[in-house]
């Protein structure tokens, strides 16, 4: 077993990549964030994420929390994005979020079925699940059948067969699910405007709209035209598909960095 | 049908019986439970069904009776009474009776009463208490409780049976007399100095009886009972109500007199400032906890009702006594935003503090609001039918159904895990990353191999008990020098052999059943100094060249 125990710590090896933490930028922005100074707060708790490229769903809270305070909802949804994208179960985020989009009503994609399973995870892990589980059945299966173990040794193989085929089917249905997830952390788009957006018919100002974006909605790039982006957007009754062409400067990638790092 | 009434006289307090007899009646229907006569209490008490036998004759009679009782003294008609008997109408005749004063009580057993009040300096609408104490002897027997009446003009006086009364006995002359203390509340609603009472108080009470003379006692020395009305009047206290003072009234007052305090919680309770949409209703809980008169206790108003418009407020519990303890009276009281941003929710209520001799007002702690949306979405909104159709009528300390988030969580968080930007992830090489399990595949593989191959050597070794191999005998055939009974002993093995091997009997033919002939007679059959001799050689060459010919090895 300790064998088995080695061979998943292999798999799980690949997944980390930790930084040091920030240390006194962070406490700074800290301070300046419980002084009720938020505008200061934002830039230095942004600053520790663009300038010294550490990153932390909590950093990415309390940038939240500050743009929040500063009334900025789009960013607000964005960055409790990126929060639950680092880690997904910060109960502080999930519920800001959920307050966030009950003021805002943003524009999100409904995952349902396997997508929905899948974003329980990330892909990293699937994978990871996926490739030990897989080693795991085949050794296991060589093992009883061709080199016939110990008779103490049986059952516990056996067992361990049927932990590994679950896993291994369970972890199947994630993979499948992440492929067919319509709206990937790394690939979405926020919709940050200024003022209130629409997406529109064609990739001009004059064309007629589609439909509003609130801020903080969510958009699938499709591909670029000039200063435009055409997009899937979120909303269509039924789960009808919608697209629309929105100004790209009027929105900001969910997860701009290393994909490896969320998914 | 006959009607008697016994005694035919009665005295007041005095109770007789009314008997009407209804001869060969058998089912009654319906009779009447009470007659009505002004002074008399005619009560119906049951029926009773007789058959008599006579000389084999038999008859029935019912009676019906009644308990009268005289109230006041006079002459009165029972009236005609009409009974439906066995499905027919019967109707008594009527009845006169005369009631006495009937002896006066003895002087002895006259009940005592006395009122005393609180205090008899006091501010108009001030609760102050009041007590009538009743005194009685021990021979007489209450049967209700005693209910004092005080009638003086300007005077309101809470009734005498809202709250418990204080029974007890007090020593008079050596003797312990009943005492009953009732206890209530007055409020003066005019100025002046008047006297206060005096309260009259009506007793039912058994009193022994004096009739037949002597004692009225029974023949083993115990009195005889008869049930009377007794009135008796306390003093009178002299009082003087005071006017309320113009100096200082505030401009509310609404003539509340007492000493307050007031709590006010809003239906959506929250840690900070309540956020409330324009034009949607905020309902909010008033509590009025105090000592004074609750009654006259209206809604407490607003202090700033700028931006604020109060609904009907509706009076939604009380607790109280009579006003000279602590008691409390809730309100709830339904608020429309008129203008959004912040906005601070003050109840207030005047009152004159009649300790202090002074008016106050008493406020509830701020709740605040903070007004968000539009004027035109308020207007459509903003109506009474909205606030009819909200239930403010569950505490405020339960959760409502659903989440109704109202502000973020705004703790900034300090602990968690850092990830580097820059540092591209470091991905294991996939030779590192399958490679140790592929080893180990292959190394499970190896092991089972070399186990299988191992297995098979050994399965392909003949077993203990198998003969040599043909070849092998065929060389000792051909060795020299052989004895004839060793080289058919090889003879032997070698046949036996070959049919162990090949899985077959020995093929017939002739020069090999000779070489069988000569190998049985030599090992069975020749003695044994000539079967030790040599065999010879053109012999063994023979034998073994036909054997092996034949039987191939």
């Amino acid at each position: 077993m300790r064998f088995f125990l080695a061979l998943f710590l292999l798999f799980s090896s690949a997944l980390t990549h930790a930084a040091d933490d920030p240390g006194p930028a962070f406490r700074h922005a800290m301070t300046e964030y419980m002084a009720e100074d938020y505008e200061k707060a934002f830039a230095e708790f942004k600053k520790i994420a663009e300038d010294e490229n550490q990153i932390s769903a909590t950093l990415c809270h309390n940038i939240a929390n500050s743009a929040w305070k500063l009334e900025d909802k789009a960013a607000a949804s964005l960055w409790y994005r990126r929060a639950l994208a680092l880690d997904r179960w910060l109960p502080e985020a999930r519920q800001n979020l959920r307050f966030v989009e009950s003021k805002v009503a943003y524009l999100r994609f409904e995952k349902s079925g396997l997508p929905k399973f899948a974003a329980l995870f990330p892909l990293t892990w699937w994978k990871a699940a996926c490739q030990g589980a897989a080693w795991t059945t085949v050794i296991s299966i060589v093992w009883l059948v061709w080199a016939a173990p110990r008779r103490g040794r049986r059952w516990p193989l056996v067992t361990l067969l049927c932990l590994a085929v679950a896993t291994l089917i369970t972890s199947l249905f994630g993979l499948i699910g992440k492929k067919l997830d319509p709206a990937p952390l790394t690939k979405l788009l926020i919709s940050t405007p200024e003022k209130e957006t629409w997406a529109r018919t064609a990739p001009v100002e004059a064309a007629q709209t589609v439909i509003e974006l609130p801020p903080g909605s969510e958009l699938m790039p499709i591909r670029e035209e000039g200063h435009w982006t055409y997009c899937d957007i979120p909303g269509g009754e039924k789960g009808a598909p919608l697209r629309g062409w929105v100004r790209t400067v009027t929105t900001e990638k969910l997860w701009p960095w290393e994909s490896s790092l969320v998914e | 049908m006959e009607a008697q009434l016994t005694p035919p006289a009665l005295s007041i307090g005095e109770q007789g019986t009314l008997t009407i007899r209804a001869p060969n009646g058998r089912r009654l229907q319906n009779p009447p439970t009470a007659i009505e006569v002004p002074g008399l209490n005619i009560q119906f008490s049951g029926a009773t069904s007789q058959n008599i036998d006579i000389n084999g004759l038999i008859s029935y009679r019912m009676e019906l009776n009644y308990l009268v009782e005289a109230l006041e003294a006079g002459e009165y008609t029972i009236p005609e009474q009409a009974f439906n008997i066995d499905g027919k109408q019967h109707t008594t005749k009527a009845i006169k009776v005369t009631v006495a004063e009937g002896p006066a009580l003895p002087e002895a057993l006259q009940p005592q009463a006395q009122l005393t009040v609180g205090k008899t300096e006091m501010w108009e609408g001030e609760e102050v208490p009041v007590t009538v104490t009743v005194v009685m002897h021990p021979a007489l027997r209450i049967t209700s409780q005693p209910l004092p009446v005080i009638k003086t003009e300007g005077i309101a006086v809470s009734r005498f049976d809202r709250q418990g009364r204080m029974y007890d006995q007090t020593e008079f002359n050596g003797q312990l007399w009943n005492t009953w203390q009732l206890p209530s509340s007055l409020v003066a609603v005019k100025s002046g100095a008047f006297p206060l009472g005096p309260a009259e108080v009506k007793l039912e009470a058994s009193v022994p009886s004096t009739a037949g003379g002597g004692a009225g006692r029974d023949p083993f020395g115990d009195f005889n009972y008869a049930r009377r009305t007794i009135n008796i009047k306390t003093n009178t206290v002299p009082i003087r109500v005071k006017p309320l003072p113009a100096e200082g009234r505030p401009a509310d007052f609404t003539g509340v007199v007492g000493k307050f305090q007031i709590m006010a919680r809003s239906d959506t309770p929250s840690g900070g400032p309540q956020a409330v949409q324009l034009g949607d209703p905020v309902g909010f809980e008033i509590i009025v906890t105090g000592m004074g008169n609750l009654d006259a206790i209206p809604a407490p108003g607003l202090d700033k009702p700028e931006g604020l418009r109060a609904y009907k407020p509706k009076v939604s519990g009380e607790s109280r006594g009579l006003g000279i303890e602590q008691g409390q009276k809730v309100f709830t009281q339904i608020l429309f935003t008129e203008k959004p941003g912040p906005a601070s929710v003050i109840f207030t209520l005047p009152y004159f503090d009649p300790v202090a001799g002074k008016y106050a007002v008493a406020k509830s702690p701020a709740i605040q609001l903070i007004v968000t949306g539009s004027p035109e979405v308020a207007a459509a909104a903003n109506t009474a039918a909205t606030a009819e159709s909200k239930d403010f009528s569950g505490t405020p300390d339960l959760v409502p159904p659903g989440e109704a988030l109202s502000e973020i969580l705004p703790q900034p968080l300090n602990t968690s895990r850092w990830y580097s930007l820059t540092t591209a992830s470091v991905p294991v090489h996939p030779w590192l990353l399958h490679g140790t399990p592929a080893v180990i595949l292959a190394l499970i593989l190896g092991t089972g191999t070399i186990r299988r191959l191992r297995a098979w050597a050994l399965s392909r070794r003949p077993p203990p008990y198998a003969p040599r191999y043909c070849a092998d005998i065929a060389r000792d055939l051909r060795r020299t020098p052989l004895s004839r009974l060793q080289f058919y002993g090889f003879v032997s093995e070698y046949t036996g052999a070959w049919e162990y091997w090949k899985k077959s009997p020995l093929p017939s033919g002739e020069s090999l059943a000779e070489v069988i002939a000569a190998r049985d007679r030599w090992l069975y059959a020749a003695n044994a100094d000539a079967a030790a001799a040599p065999v010879p050689s053109d012999e063994q060459t023979r034998a073994a060249s036909l054997l092996t010919s034949c039987l191939s090895a």
